[in-house]
């Protein structure tokens, strides 16, 4: 038993915008996410990368039966056989963060390979081996993470680390 | 055999040293043997150089498709311990612990065996409980333990990480001071010339290509220096082993995997003993020419190729820079892979392979170099009696039939 | 001594350094080396094995010796490379392994013992009495630069990932004419040089392409970036890796971590260039024998003459031209035969010349090289082959891999003119013209000659150990290696490996190409570890995961810990750890405890055929389970050992949701995702990890149902609505929310569960109600006693890896039940009959004894041997004396038997009971 409540900082939550010189970090909220399996759910339309998603509702890919809808409305959660599709609301499981700027890219790639060049059907990448959800959104260079709640610590770590080691 | 001492040194250095004799012959193959073993690894020449010595065959060849000593036991970490749980994995291993400490006397050849202990770190308060647990059973089981605290660790290592934001601190450890290194090179050359003084013929560049079986039982193999027939053989080819499990017909519960090992440049000492930390899954000794030596978890893709890639390397290296933020500086001068054959419960395959005629010593993982005098031992026994040796009977292949596994996925340390 | 021009110095500008503690000045654009050399310091260093003195051979990294701890303002880094260690301000360099320094090593005295200490004589003896007599001196004679405990802050690697169509790799006249051949002709380029100037040995030629080399470098610079090309100076290509991977390393200022680049390239071009061969004759190692290209370098690129006066051995064809720049600056140079079988370098701690049978030719100088041998690590890194090149006595690299191929030296191409075109050619795919090499004259050792002859500079290998290894038969190029320790020392065998196995195959009688070479392995130049270990280090490795509450649990001054991947609670409140604990667990039986339980997994499985498939999962039946029914169960691998256990809730037809340890979330969410694609439709089962959305709230104890009204759930809570393993929804403050009667405490127990972002809202309305009623709040420790006061085993702390459910006293499944699971057929194995398996058991002490200590054994009498062990032991503050749970051979079997303990070589005894010691009925868990 040791107790380690001074060797792990108190969370920080992002209130407000992160500098990290030539990039910007935020956070957005209220948009809910829910997840969508299904054997068809690839017929909406949904992306993947690099294409830029545009406003709100959009769907991202995760894998060939699943989907992710963000900023729309409550779906009923469960197995719908209508539909052949199942549903549940994450929207509290996973923080959605906006990483923006000329350096958004270049951070990026310090924690994964990525090229703009290489298209990908699913957003799934790890960023410093934490899972995240990547894509484009509305612009070139506004990119947004998905990353699981109680690890946005970590993500948000590994990011300001990056900004202050590639700025020396 | 027996000719090399301080004296013969000095008496050679006096002379030129045209007196050396050469440490094994390059002969050519016969068409026949009593015993054929493939696999020249370490523990392919100690089953031959066994079954010379215990059991007086005269009549023995051991075939290498490459260069003696070339495959994992020249890529290793040179860790040579028994600190491991159940009894049965307690006396394979400190046997062979047991031959290591008689060995270079043994074999008139310096393996370099340094009893420089095997220390095991725990993390947190669970870990110190199973360390107390793993303490108690090697203590049962008759084999050298200590439990120690994190002052004590901190003691004998003071490498170790024990600053304030280290990740994992240390809460203690768990040590076999009997446990340690050997040169790993020396321990296949050191058996080569002891079986080859024994008449063991020594075929190295000569692969097999087949299995030849006749009436359900193996009678020999096929060769790229032609065929060579065998009363008895005995299959020591690690991480190939499932591949001459295909060319025999029959079939083995083993992955194949790469693992990679690493070495710095030579520092002073700097690190008397060898380290396991499980919270970072990763080990580390310091070699007598000064190079800190380091491994961790396997790449994870099956593979022959007898290498590895940058995602592991900097999963291993960030863990020793972890465990040890003082070696951050140090540099790397190489890095090298080996591919190990891994079973369902990390423990080795020694036995019948259900094909008459042939018999195998395979399966040891990440953990071969440590246990090559008791494997090949073994082996040696297997063939010449025909039966299990009481310590290589619960590692028999129909284990996994019977469900009697032992399963030391915590004790062999990293890669499950 | 005088500055000559050198295009990498400013001599304006000077620095200051020590070395060996001796005041030293350079100028801005020295190396270590070159600044020593300017000074005219002749002896760097001293070799590993003999203690000899050693001077500079090569120039950049093909330099086996001068190894230096080197510190400035506050960093200290040991084994710096004096040739390729950028001179700075302020400086100190001390010589590694010589003692008081490289002048004046008092071990080199151990060069006179040499005859006796040849390669392999370790193997030979300290053998008796023991090698741990011996081992302590040689490991302290062994090492070079020594390393401090400090640890540097901020030393963390930057690292990046890139792309590029074609990586060019080296700067020199091919790769800078190859780079912006296919620059301009519109592709992606990156061109990478180790060096802070960039150029190669552009320098040493008069002019190139009728310009000076300095500025033909700079106008092919700016071609490049002009056309929209990136060039990466200071950086080396270490390694190449599969599918098309190279890393590459940025060196900067002293003491800043380099930064780290993996750059995936569609093509290559390694101009990565060729180094000089010594020339094997007697006294090869005498400070002031120097290379060729070396003293070349020297000149041109740090205005440093390496001498006055020096002798010239060498089968290149252009030696005398190339050395006529220095010629003209001074230097005097008299060529020799390098063929002549008589030639001896003479000279101890400096070199005063060359003897040739009766004649001494003076010189301070030896310049010599028996041809180039080109620098093929990265394409043999690669998997390409190597031919052998008779004209140029060399290995060159095939050009058979497709994406990458070899120009310029490193190709064995040495003429400006052709290697330009080769150069441009090969950037736009086109064939270039076949050379044809001027052959030079074979110059390799002559195995039988006298004298002692140097192969590997840092180790100490000499043509006789070479002739040993034969002699003993270590006659494969990687046991010569290996035994006499020839290309292992840090330059990893640059200047050694093709004299070695040359004497090697003239002592085989083999050719050279039949040898072969040793494997060629990354880095291909030592890096700092710091380099892959990039951000992963203190709280960004292996990253905790936080609690949505840990700002509530901190309020409450929780001490947080680690439990399976999360910062948890382990109890509340200052104070000794041990009381609170007490106190939690006694209090929470009394009256009540509120705990938060968010981390328990929560997997939802729905589609057609979710109930089949979760009752294929799950060793218990679960197909029978009614919406709004929970049933505990384990997950077993498909050995039949428990993975987990935990409890399945039925949320409606096909939707089931599994509760499985907090520290198996993964692995549990990955088993569902493995078996729902074998053997099964995975179109008609989904899993869906709802784990982090969800927070669950654990109000336990006597009066849990009182705090519970006080939310004002529609749900109704009491025992007949809503028993024991049954659940509700309901919603709360307009929140769906979920009621479980769970209990892992033992007591009347509620789980609510209900999206994260309402549980600050929750909690603190719970919390309130808790301490209104006199309850507490529990943490993992408190909760942990209960647990084991009821039997509640926790796995992998009380299951092991041999543990199967009926050793938990799970038996019916097995016995009944008929629907194939994960791990059926393994629970019938005769390992898994066998009447003597390790089962769960609780274990008491007698009055007044201490608890158990957790892993202490229980074992028979005579023989001594284990029968199992204590898994879980605590004090108990509710019975007020100590219980424990273990796992002990046949322990269903021996209620009631007294055993033995073994704990650190001390005995007691126990008896062995029920697991579960505190209402054994059931009363509180059912109110």
């Amino acid at each position: 038993m040791r107790d380690d409540s001074q060797t792990w900082a108190a969370p920080a939550p992002l209130t407000a915008p992160l500098d990290l010189g030539g990039a910007t970090l935020g956070r957005v909220t209220g948009l809910r996410q829910t997840l969508i399996s299904g054997t068809r759910v690839l017929s909406t339309s949904a992306t993947g990368w690099p294409a830029p998603v545009q406003g709100a509702p959009y769907r991202i890919v995760l894998r060939r039966d699943r989907v992710v809808e963000v900023g729309g409305a409550a779906h009923p959660e469960g197995w719908d056989e209508a539909a052949g599709e199942a549903r549940s609301d994450i929207s509290d499981g996973w923080t959605l963060l906006e990483l923006s700027g000329a350096g958004a890219f270049g951070l990026l790639r310090r924690g994964t390979e990525l090229s703009l060049a290489e298209p990908s059907a699913s957003v799934v990448r790890k960023l410093w081996g934490l899972d995240v959800w990547l894509y484009r959104f509305e612009a070139e260079d506004k990119f947004r993470l998905h990353i699981a709640r109680a690890l946005d610590e970590a993500l948000i770590g590994h990011l300001r680390l990056a900004a202050d080691l590639a700025r020396d | 055999m027996k000719d090399y001492s301080a004296l013969k040194l000095i008496r050679e250095g006096l002379t030129g040293q045209k007196g050396w004799r050469p440490a094994w012959q390059t002969p050519e193959p016969k068409p026949s043997y009593q015993a054929v073993i493939i696999g020249g690894g370490g523990h392919g020449l100690a089953t031959a150089y066994y079954l010379a010595r215990e059991h007086g065959l005269k009549s023995i060849a051991v075939v290498e498709k490459g260069w003696l000593g070339g495959g994992n036991t020249g890529r290793n970490t040179t860790a040579i311990r028994s600190n491991y749980f159940y009894p049965e994995s307690a006396a394979l291993y400190d046997f062979s612990v047991r031959l290591y400490e008689g060995l270079s006397k043994e074999l008139n050849y310096n393996v370099m065996f340094s009893q420089r202990g095997m220390m095991v770190t725990a993390h947190s308060h669970h870990d110190m409980e199973m360390a107390a647990r793993q303490y108690n059973a090697m203590r049962i089981n008759g084999i050298d333990a200590e439990l120690i605290d994190a002052d004590g660790v901190r003691r004998r290592v003071p490498l170790l990480n024990f600053r304030d934001d280290a990740r994992h601190p240390i809460h203690g450890a768990v040590v076999q001071p009997r446990g340690g290194t050997g040169r790993h090179d020396a321990v296949a050359w050191g058996y080569a010339r002891g079986a080859d003084s024994l008449g063991v013929d020594i075929l190295q560049n000569c692969e097999v290509t087949g299995i030849i079986k006749e009436g359900g039982r193996a009678t020999g193999i096929e060769t790229t220096k032609g065929v060579i027939r065998a009363e008895m053989i005995g299959a020591t080819v690690a991480g190939h082993s499932s591949i001459l499990a295909d060319m025999a017909g029959f079939k083995l519960p083993i992955h194949s995997y790469a693992l990679q090992a690493f070495v710095s440049e030579p520092l002073k000492p700097v690190l008397d003993t060898v380290v396991l930390c499980p919270a970072h899954a990763t080990y580390v000794s310091q070699s007598d020419k000064g190079g800190i030596v380091f491994g961790g978890g396997l790449d994870r893709v099956p593979s022959y190729g007898q290498r590895g890639n940058m995602p592991v390397q900097e999963v291993v290296v960030g863990a020793l820079t972890e465990m040890m933020p003082a070696l951050a500086k140090v540099k790397l001068l190489r890095h090298w892979g080996g591919i190990v054959d891994v079973t369902p419960d990390s423990s080795p395959i020694i036995g019948p392979s259900g094909i008459d005629g042939l018999t195998l010593n395979c399966g040891w993982g990440t953990g071969g170099f440590k246990a090559i005098p008791a494997g090949g031992w073994l082996l040696a026994h297997h063939m010449a009696n025909g039966r299990h040796h009481e310590i290589s009977r619960p590692f028999d292949l129909a284990r996994f039939t019977t469900g009697r596994l032992v399963d030391e996925s915590a004790a062999s340390g990293i890669a499950h | 001594m005088t500055r000559h021009a050198g295009a990498a110095i400013d001599a304006s500008r000077k620095l200051r350094f020590t070395f060996d503690g001796r005041a030293y000045e350079g100028v801005a654009g020295d190396t270590l080396a070159s600044a020593l050399l300017a000074n005219g310091v002749r002896i760097v260093g001293r070799s590993f094995k003999y203690h000899r003195p050693r001077g500079l051979w090569g120039a950049w990294v093909d330099k086996p010796n001068a190894i230096m701890e080197v510190s400035l303002k506050g960093s200290e880094l040991p084994n710096c490379l004096a040739t390729t260690t950028t001179l700075e301000d302020g400086m100190e360099a001390r010589a590694v392994n010589a003692w008081p320094n490289a002048r004046r090593d008092i071990k080199g005295g151990l060069d006179l013992f040499s005859r006796f200490l040849t390669a392999g004589f370790y193997y030979k003896t300290f053998i008796w009495p023991d090698w741990h007599l011996f081992e302590p001196s040689i490991r302290k004679m062994a090492g070079l630069g020594s390393v401090s405990l400090e640890h540097l802050d901020d030393y963390i690697t930057d690292q990046s990932h890139d792309q590029c169509d074609l990586l060019v790799i080296g700067g020199g006249p091919a790769g800078l004419a190859a780079a912006r051949e296919s620059a301009e002709a519109g592709r992606d380029v990156v061109l990478v040089d180790d060096q802070e100037l960039i150029g190669g040995s552009a320098y040493q030629a008069p002019d190139i392409e009728e310009q000076y080399p300095e500025d033909w470098v700079t106008s092919q610079r700016a071609a490049i970036e002009t056309a929209g090309g990136r060039i990466l100076s200071r950086t080396t290509a270490y390694g190449v890796y599969d599918h098309q991977l190279v890393a590459l390393i940025e060196t900067r200022a002293f003491g800043q971590t380099p930064r780290l680049t993996r750059m995936r390239a569609r093509h290559a071009l390694l101009a990565t260039g060729a180094i000089d061969r010594p020339v094997t004759l007697p006294g090869n190692d005498t400070p002031g024998v120097m290379s060729l290209t070396a003293a070349r370098e020297y000149f041109h690129r740090y205005g440093v003459l390496a001498g006055g006066c020096a002798a010239l051995i060498s089968n290149q064809t252009d030696a005398q031209t190339a050395l006529a720049p220095l010629q003209a600056a001074g230097l005097e140079i008299q060529a020799l035969d390098p063929a002549d079988p008589d030639l001896k370098i003479a000279g101890a701690r400096q070199t005063t010349g060359v003897t040739l049978r009766d004649r001494h030719i003076p010189a301070d100088l030896v310049l010599t090289s028996a041809g180039r041998t080109p620098m093929v690590h990265l394409w043999r890194h690669a998997g390409g082959k190597l031919t052998w090149s008779d004209p140029l006595q060399a290995f060159l690299p095939d050009n058979q891999l497709g994406w990458m191929q070899a120009i310029g030296a490193a190709n064995g191409t040495f003429d400006t003119d052709t290697t330009l075109a080769e150069a441009r050619a090969r950037a736009t795919g086109a064939t270039p013209p076949a050379d044809q090499p001027e052959p030079i004259q074979p110059l390799w050792p002559r195995p039988g000659a006298k004298g002692r002859q140097w192969i590997d500079f840092q180790h100490d290998v000499t043509l006789k150990d070479v002739e040993l290894a034969a002699r003993e038969n270590y006659a494969s190029v990687e046991h010569l290696k290996r035994y006499t320790t020839l290309g292992m020392a840090s330059d990893q065998g640059k200047t050694s490996n093709m004299a070695g196995l040359a004497a090697m195959a003239t002592l085989q009688g083999k050719e050279i190409p039949q040898v072969g070479t040793t494997t060629f392995r990354p880095p291909f130049v030592p890096v700092p570890l710091a380099a892959w270990a990039g951000q992963h280090q203190r709280q960004l490795y292996h990253p905790v995961k936080r609690l949505a509450l840990e700002p509530q649990h901190r309020d409450a001054q929780a001490a947080l810990c680690e439990y399976g991947g999360w910062l948890r609670p382990g109890w509340y409140g200052a104070g000794e750890a041990d009381t609170r604990i007490a106190h939690e667990a006694r209090t929470a039986r009394a009256t009540a405890g509120l705990l938060d339980g968010s981390p328990l997994g929560k997997i939802e499985v729905m589609g057609p055929d979710a109930t089949a498939f979760v009752n294929f999962m799950f060793y218990n039946t679960m197909a029978t389970l009614k919406p709004g029914q929970i049933r505990y169960g384990f997950l077993l691998t498909e050995g039949g050992i428990v993975y987990d256990d935990g409890v399945v809730s039925c949320l409606g037809e096909n939707h089931f949701l599994i509760s499985c340890s907090s520290s198996h979330v993964d692995g549990v969410r990955g088993m569902l995702e493995t078996w729902r694609q074998d053997g099964n439709d995975p179109d008609q089962i989904f899993v869906h990890d709802l784990t982090m959305h969800w927070a669950t709230l654990t109000v336990t104890g006597p009066q849990a149902r009182d705090i519970v009204e006080t939310l004002g759930l529609e749900a109704d809570l009491s025992s007949d609505a809503l028993p024991h393993m049954r659940f509700a929804t309901s919603t709360w403050n307009e929140t769906p929310m979920r009621i479980a009667r769970v209990s892992f405490s033992g007591d009347l127990s509620f789980e609510l569960s209900l999206r994260s972002s309402m549980a600050p809202a929750l909690w603190d309305h719970l919390m309130g109600e808790t301490k209104k009623i006199g309850g507490t709040l529990l943490g993992i420790e408190a909760m942990s006693v209960l647990r084991a006061e009821k039997g509640y085993i926790m796995v992998g702390k009380d299951t092991d890896g041999e543990t199967m459910p009926h050793d938990l006293g799970f038996t019916i499944p097995r016995a009944k039940k008929t629907a194939p699971f994960v791990g059926d057929r393994s629970l019938h194995t005769e390992t898994a009959n066998d009447p003597h398996r390790k089962q769960l058991v609780g274990l008491t002490v007698p009055d007044g004894a201490p608890p158990l200590a957790t892993g202490a054994h229980v074992v028979s009498d005579a023989p001594r041997r284990s029968l199992g062990y204590v898994t879980s032991s605590y004090l108990s503050p509710n019975l007020d004396r100590p219980v424990a749970l273990g796992l002990v051979e046949n322990g269903a079997a021996r209620l009631g038997e007294e055993v033995t303990i073994w704990h650190d070589e001390t005995l007691s005894k126990a008896t062995i009971t029920a697991p579960c010691a505190f209402d054994p009925e059931g009363d509180r868990l059912h109110a």
